[in-house]
């Protein structure tokens, strides 16, 4: 689920509109729109992205993948058509990538030259703004603060409504447990708690 | 309105009439049970402190047991890693036992019978407080007796002063299991009763011998004064089981029956009959011989006469021996008794030592010894008797009685209850105390320790015992009851007449050695094998060898 090893920021897509000021959707650049089109891993369940917020150029909102969406408009229109697929190619080519891959992004921080803050990001992104995931460094970055582990995130997901983002959790603390050894056991504290909590309390 | 800072804000009244509960924080953890706070009210036109004792403390938040699952993690460190970095991470509701506030005239808490509102402050009670209102008496006036400070505060910070003039009439209880310091207590109570604030006349019934280093008193610094009239220095004196002695007169009837127990029905009537005849004497110093004599005029006069139909003969031998075996030996003599004015004198600490005495003898002992006291007291105080008489005690006089569950055993026949019961009820109107210092309440009687109105409650454990303590002692709440487990060595709940309210006490040092610690047995064993206690008892166990069991030839040979 975790997108982990990858070191390098890649942009993986742009953002198209947003449910709340902190639930965006993002759509995955496709071919021909940039050199390198992302792989489906780089945008896995649970992937750090970050993308521009506030007039800062070096200002960005942090956020995770929580869910994906894949969009065919051409899907439940079952009528004849005038042209092939073939023909469309020539023809229409628009109308083809109207497909898409979209991307639930929770923002839940903010990374600033000076500093991160993790839990909310109180300025907004912008329609079109690049998403790019982030490299480990910045990860591990984003969750400290002040010299100490920070995941004021935390409560903020286990809030939301949706079942996926607390197994996405416990993949985010594996994932932070391989990238910052020396908050293992505080790590593997809030791990353990949260497997409990969410695979055991409700399985009685 | 107070430069105090507040530890806290009332919730609202608790379950009883007397309580009330708030809620805080504590992040210093101050606000331990038993500990004093107030809060301000208006009590007839002006602002008082309303002081009480925290009685309970329950936590309302607290870290999820889930952040205590690594013992190498701390809640700290995992609240912080998921944004809670605040440094309240706890609350508490804390239960107050409100004891009023301190009335100047009376002398004593007033219960003003309001509660706080919802929102007041509360405050921590500060020391001077505490000192002003906890004790009757300040350090070191006339009549104070300081045995401690404050358990809840730094020591020395609050001291605890009994008012020496109430538990030395209306008389004192000391209760706490083996170990838990009560002689170490007794001690400093008696310290403080021979120095200059009090100059008392003390009297010590020592079962066990350990008080013997309260000899050291007369040389104790802190208890010498050097007044206008001279210098003032305590006097001890130490009676070893030798030294005491029972005049023979002093027995009453019950005493000798007690002392012989399984006497026939015929042996009882027989010597209830001398009894009375030679204690109806003049002169009421009657010897054993004089009893016996008595005792076979009765026997010779019943065979004569032809008119009784009882034959005591047989009787009177038996009766002669069981008399012999008992009181004719120490410490029961014809003539000589201890004397009332060299064991009771004001600046003068008696310690009676009875550690090689048998029980019963050691309650006759008390008994006679009590009566004789509080006769003296009782006839003193009517003007019956003058200087010079053996009977005349003109000063008041204060007895400490350890193991007085031998003394006074529940549900016991014991010959010393009755007089203990008499001085414990009328007592105070003649001037004579009693302090009873005892290990198992339980098997106390509760009669007798109900009557005792300061009480010095150490760590107890034994349930029976706890409630014993819980239904014989009326000034102390069950709250405070509630600390007896968890108290330690060296910490006494003191609660009663003495003071004004029930405190927990941090038991002061002494200034005297302590005598009653227990030996320590492995030192002693492996003293055992230490070099010169082995050559010594080599050279005890040699054959002595003297020229006649060498013999010639080894001599000569």
């Amino acid at each position: 689920m975790i997108n982990a090893g990858k070191t390098m920021s890649m942009t993986i897509g742009k953002v198209i509109k947003s449910n709340s000021h902190v639930d965006y959707v993002c759509q995955v650049y496709g071919p021909g729109e940039v050199p390198n089109v992302p792989r489906p891993e780089d945008y896995a369940l649970g992937t750090w992205v970050k993308l521009p917020a506030g007039s800062h150029p070096d200002s960005h909102a942090v956020g995770l993948v929580y869910d994906t969406q894949l969009y065919n408009p051409d899907y439940g229109t079952f009528g004849p058509r005038l042209s092939s697929p073939s023909q469309l190619e020539v023809f229409s080519p628009d109308y083809l990538s109207e497909t898409a891959t979209l991307l639930g992004l929770l923002v839940v921080g903010q990374i600033q030259p000076s500093h991160a803050t993790s839990g909310y990001c109180p300025v907004v992104a912008q329609i079109g703004a690049p998403v790019a995931r982030m490299t480990e460094d910045e990860v591990c970055a984003f969750h400290v603060g002040e010299g100490r582990l920070d995941l004021s995130y935390y409560s903020l997901l286990l809030s939301m409504p949706n079942p996926l983002l607390p197994p996405i959790l416990v993949s985010v603390l594996d994932q932070l447990e391989g990238l910052m050894p020396e908050h293992e056991r505080t790590l593997r504290a809030l791990r353990t708690n949260l497997s409990w909590r969410t695979r055991v309390d409700l399985a009685r | 309105m107070n430069g105090t800072p507040a530890v806290g804000i009332a919730k609202g009244p608790g379950e009883t009439a007397h309580e009330y509960t708030f809620v805080s924080a504590d992040c210093e953890q101050r606000l331990k049970n038993g500990e004093f706070v107030y809060y301000r009210a208006s009590v007839e036109g002006g602002e008082r402190r309303i002081l009480g004792r925290i009685s309970k403390r329950e936590p309302v938040k607290l870290f999820p047991d889930s952040f205590l699952s690594d013992p190498s993690v701390s809640p700290d460190d995992v609240a912080r890693a998921i944004g809670y970095s605040q440094p309240e991470r706890e609350l508490f509701e804390l239960t107050v036992t409100v004891l009023g506030y301190y009335d100047e005239v009376f002398g004593a808490f007033i219960n003003p019978r309001v509660s706080p509102s919802c929102g007041w402050s509360i405050y921590l009670a500060e020391d001077d407080l505490l000192r002003d209102t906890l004790a009757r008496k300040r350090l070191r006036t006339h009549g104070s007796a300081h045995i401690g400070s404050l358990l809840s505060r730094p020591e020395g910070a609050v001291p605890v002063v009994l008012d020496v003039s109430e538990f030395t009439s209306t008389h004192l209880a000391i209760i706490a299991s083996t170990g838990s310091g009560k002689s170490y207590l007794a001690g400093v109570l008696v310290e403080e009763l021979m120095g200059p604030a009090n100059k008392a006349c003390v009297l010590v019934v020592d079962p066990h011998g350990e008080y013997d280093t309260l000899t050291a008193l007369s040389n104790t610094g802190q208890l010498i004064e050097h007044g206008s009239v001279g210098e003032y220095r305590p006097r001890v004196r130490v009676f070893t089981p030798r030294d005491i002695k029972v005049k023979l007169s002093t027995l009453e009837f019950s005493d000798l029956r007690y002392l012989l127990p399984g006497l026939s029905e015929r042996m009882e009537e027989l010597l209830k009959k001398a009894h009375d005849r030679v204690k109806d004497r003049a002169n009421s110093a009657w010897s054993l011989d004089e009893l016996e004599l008595e005792i076979g005029r009765i026997v010779e006069r019943n065979l004569n006469s032809e008119t009784a139909q009882v034959d005591y003969s047989g009787s009177a031998s038996g009766l002669y021996w069981r008399l012999r075996s008992v009181l004719g030996k120490p410490p029961f003599t014809a003539s000589q008794h201890l004397d009332l004015r060299e064991l009771l004198r004001p600046g003068q600490c008696t310690v009676l030592q009875l550690d090689d005495v048998d029980e019963k003898q050691q309650q006759v002992i008390v008994a006679t010894l009590l009566r004789r006291i509080y006769r003296a007291r009782q006839r003193t105080t009517r003007k019956e008797t003058a200087p010079g008489d053996e009977e005349y005690l003109p000063y008041p006089a204060f007895g400490l009685l350890e193991e007085a569950h031998h003394f006074a055993p529940s549900g016991g026949d014991a010959v010393s209850t009755g007089i203990l019961k008499q001085v414990l009820a009328e007592g105070r109107k003649f001037g004579l105390g009693v302090g009873l210092i005892s290990q198992r309440p339980g098997k106390l009687d509760a009669d007798v320790l109900s009557q005792c109105m300061t009480q010095f409650i150490m760590k107890v454990v034994n349930p029976i015992d706890q409630n014993t303590i819980a239904s014989a002692v009326e000034s102390a709440s069950r709250d405070i009851l509630s600390e007896l487990p968890a108290l330690s060595k060296g910490q006494v709940i003191v609660t009663g007449n003495s003071m004004n309210a029930p405190v927990l006490c941090r038991v002061r040092e002494r200034l005297t050695r302590h005598g009653g610690v227990s030996m320590d047995a492995p030192a002693e064993w492996n003293r055992w094998f230490e070099g010169d206690l082995i050559e010594e008892r080599l050279r005890d166990q040699a054959v002595l060898r003297t020229p006649a069991t060498l013999g010639k030839k080894n001599l000569f040979g």
